[in-house]
């Protein structure tokens, strides 16, 4: 059992950010131990339990699959018993035991259980099966009855624990199930041609005619990309269509995005009532600050997955001088974040015009987005300077806390308080500013000397 | 007088306490292929990515073709190709696209010759990298590797994944290359038939150091000379002439010797040390090297 938790261990904080944040809530749960009276301490704590099982459940149903797939390509034996073992130390330690815990601090043990289990359950189901069609069965429910009328019924939590525990089941059938879809689609890696899917065969392969090789482009803007490209706008685009990675924002998806969260503030402002929708708008900003902090570890993934194509770039005569380079990476990492931002810039910008928000909640808004912009930027080139990228840097869990720090210091600080406000201020600057600035001093490094063990996360 | 197209002094370069390359010295002369030989973890692709100035180096210095590796300039960067061991490079492209977008970068780049190549090797191009044959994705690697027309190849273990005929394949488009050209060529691979076509010399890496370099028609002049006898004795024995002695057990040597010196040899030993002599192909003997 000491080797399961210990492949849990490794499968859930692959990024040591996982971690801090799972701290981060329980550290919250425990603050709220010592403010909220004895009665409510127990579902609370169940609450940001669930909240935070939820979120992991999804993480390691993600991981397994993938450990799964790659284990059934490989035939290693009895990997589906030890990550069972490993999903049944989870139920364990992140379920049962903060079950057990807000029991004796007064819960109601059916709530509690409700809670826990339909967590884990709805992290599993967004993750391996990426259904989230049941959320809109809770947005109906919420137009009959509030929802949280709804999870203080007992029959309902007892329909709720039912469910789930059918969910999580399953759930542990979902490593020997990887396994077998691998083995049948091994086939990728297969040296011929005809064992390989249909979809991924092209047609006329083994007649390849001169316009392939010198016909127009469809997909890149390849013209003579050596004369100029240190003055080139559009070497940020350049260097990420070599790394792997986009700089394009998809307007239309911002669109989509837009319109879904619009959507979503607008049911739920009738669903509560007069209230404003305060915790839709704060669903919403929490999801473009996920996406952003995404987009931005997505360039930092490629840049440490890509050591071969960089040793291939920095050989090849037309590569720009280290600084453009330096500038390009600069300009990826603000022309990435664009997208998430005016998702949450629209929102904010509708919900603010209508009233459903007051000026706090636009203000803690507007300081989530920038913070987690300026934390993860700067932690981008604090480890884009280091001489060797690790499994971890000390300097991304700093920036993050750091920022964080500084973004809560300016919200609960008063308007007059302008010494605060500078402090505040400071603080979410601080980290960026340097790592901006050590990453300006520091030699290029291309390609990135990369530790193997920072590759563990990766396929 | 021409510069060296690749000379290394006293190159040393390790990973933590681990020192791979201990003090290398490695000079090829321009128009030379020259195989590159080491067991696994010998050190071969450290020492073409220091010697491109891929990897920083601990102490000592490198140049390709008259310039510094750690700072090479654009013209001698054309003048230099690169394939490298991992074969799936720009797997989210399409060989296509991989090709037009490191065309970009190069001022000469032989589409002709890419497309001869494409058809004669028939490699799909229009399928992402990231899902070919790890022997299609080498294929392509050479492809972009020759359009540029370099006068310095460096090839680490490229054809470790193709099967023999495509190997054949590419061998011969090397030779021929170099037929046509003056093109120096650094060759790392574990398969030493194919080599042996190619180049003009091999060096074998061993602990850190090039342990022998010199022609191929050295290496097929060189015989296995076995000797047991007396441990005292053999400790006494010098060899001469020998290129490697190996204790193998007490009592008994193996030394590697050139074929005119080996039929001496007899003559010079002790009564009491007995030798047998075979004449192995170049793959045994460089594994000897290698032990």
């Amino acid at each position: 059992m000491i080797a399961a938790l210990l492949v849990l261990w490794r499968l859930l904080f692959y990024r040591p950010l996982i971690l801090v944040m799972l701290l981060l809530v329980y550290s919250v749960a425990a603050l709220l131990l010592f403010t909220v009276d004895a009665r409510q301490g127990g579902i609370a704590i169940a609450a940001l339990a669930a909240f935070a099982a939820a979120g992991l459940a999804a993480l390691l149903t993600d991981r397994i699959r993938m450990h799964s797939l790659q284990a059934g390509v490989i035939g290693l034996p009895d990997h589906s018993g030890m990550m069972r073992r490993v999903q049944a130390g989870f139920l364990v330690l992140f379920a049962a035991i903060p079950l057990v815990l807000a029991c004796l601090l007064g819960a109601r043990p059916l709530a509690a259980l409700a809670a826990l289990a339909t967590a884990v359950a709805a992290g599993i189901l967004i993750a391996a099966y990426r259904a989230g069609g049941w959320l809109l069965l809770v947005v109906v429910l919420g137009k009959v009855l509030p929802l949280a009328s709804w999870a203080a019924m007992p029959p309902v939590q007892a329909l709720a624990t039912a469910v789930s525990a059918y969910v999580i089941w399953r759930w542990f059938d979902l490593p020997l199930k990887a396994e077998r879809t691998a083995i049948l689609a091994g086939s990728r890696f297969a040296d011929a041609t005809h064992e390989r899917s249909d979809q991924l065969r092209q047609p006329k392969e083994s007649e390849p005619d001169e316009e392939r090789a010198s016909g127009p482009s469809d997909d890149l803007p390849l013209g003579p990309l050596s004369s100029d490209l240190d003055a080139d706008k559009q070497l940020p685009a350049v260097l990420a269509l070599g790394l792997g990675y986009s700089v394009r924002v998809g307007w239309r998806r911002v669109l989509y995005g837009a319109g879904i969260a619009i959507a979503a503030l607008a049911a739920w402002h009738p669903l509560d009532g007069s209230r404003p929708s305060v915790p839709a708008y704060l669903i919403v900003t929490a999801l473009c600050c996920a996406t952003l902090v995404g987009r931005l570890q997505v360039v930092l993934q490629r840049w440490i997955q890509t050591s071969t194509e960089q040793a291939l770039l920095r050989l090849t005569p037309g590569w720009p001088e280290p600084r453009s380079i330096k500038r390009a990476v600069l300009a990826s990492t603000l022309l990435i974040q664009r997208g998430s931002i005016a998702v949450w810039a629209v929102s904010s910008a509708v919900a603010s015009f209508f009233g459903w928000i007051d000026r706090s909640v636009l203000i803690a808004g507007v300081l989530a987005i920038l913070g987690t912009s300026l934390a993860f930027s700067g932690a981008l080139w604090a480890v884009l300077a280091h001489r060797r990228i690790r499994e971890w840097h000390f300097s991304t869990i700093a920036s993050v806390l750091v920022v964080g720090a500084g973004a809560v210091t300016i919200f609960f600080s008063a308007p007059a308080a302008s010494h605060a406000l500078a402090e505040g201020a400071a603080l979410m600057m601080g980290p960026p500013a340097l790592a901006l600035a050590w990453y300006a001093r520091a030699p290029l490094r291309l390609p990135l000397n990369v530790d193997p063990r920072a590759l563990k996360g990766v396929v | 007088m021409t510069d060296a197209a690749v000379t290394a002094r006293g190159l040393k370069k390790g990973f933590g306490r681990r020192a791979v390359l201990d003090g290398l010295d490695l000079t090829i002369e321009p128009a030379e292929a020259i195989g590159l030989l080491g067991a696994n973890g010998a050190g071969k692709t450290t020492l073409l990515k220091s010697l491109l100035g891929l990897l920083s180096v601990d102490a000592g210095r490198c140049s390709l073709l008259g310039e510094s590796s750690a700072a090479l300039s654009p013209p001698t960067r054309a003048r230099i190709a690169y394939v490298p061991q991992t074969p799936a490079q720009f797997p989210w492209l399409s060989g296509k696209a991989m090709l037009r977008y490191v065309s970009a970068f190069y001022p000469v780049f032989d589409w002709d010759y890419v497309r001869e190549l494409v058809a004669r090797w028939k490699l799909a191009l229009r399928t992402p990298i990231g899902v070919l044959s790890p022997g299609q994705q080498q294929r392509l690697s050479i492809v972009r590797a020759l359009a540029t027309r370099p006068d310095l190849l460096v090839l680490d273990e490229p054809i470790a994944s193709l099967d023999p005929a495509t190997r054949i394949a590419v061998i011969d488009e090397l030779m021929s290359e170099r037929a046509r050209r003056p093109v120096t060529i650094l060759f790392s691979s574990h398969l030493i038939g194919d080599l042996e076509r190619l180049c003009s010399k091999f060096a074998i890496l061993v602990s850190g150091r090039i342990a022998v370099m010199d022609t191929v028609a050295w290496f097929k002049s060189l015989v296995r000379v076995g000797l047991e006898g007396d441990e005292a004795a053999l400790d006494q024995t010098t060899i001469p002439g020998a290129a490697l002695v190996r204790k193998v057990a007490n009592g008994r040597r193996i030394a590697i010797i050139e074929r005119a010196a080996a039929t001496h040899l007899a003559e010079t030993l002790p009564s009491t040390i007995r030798l047998t002599t075979d004449q192995p192909d170049i793959e045994a003997l460089a594994s000897e090297w290698m032990q």
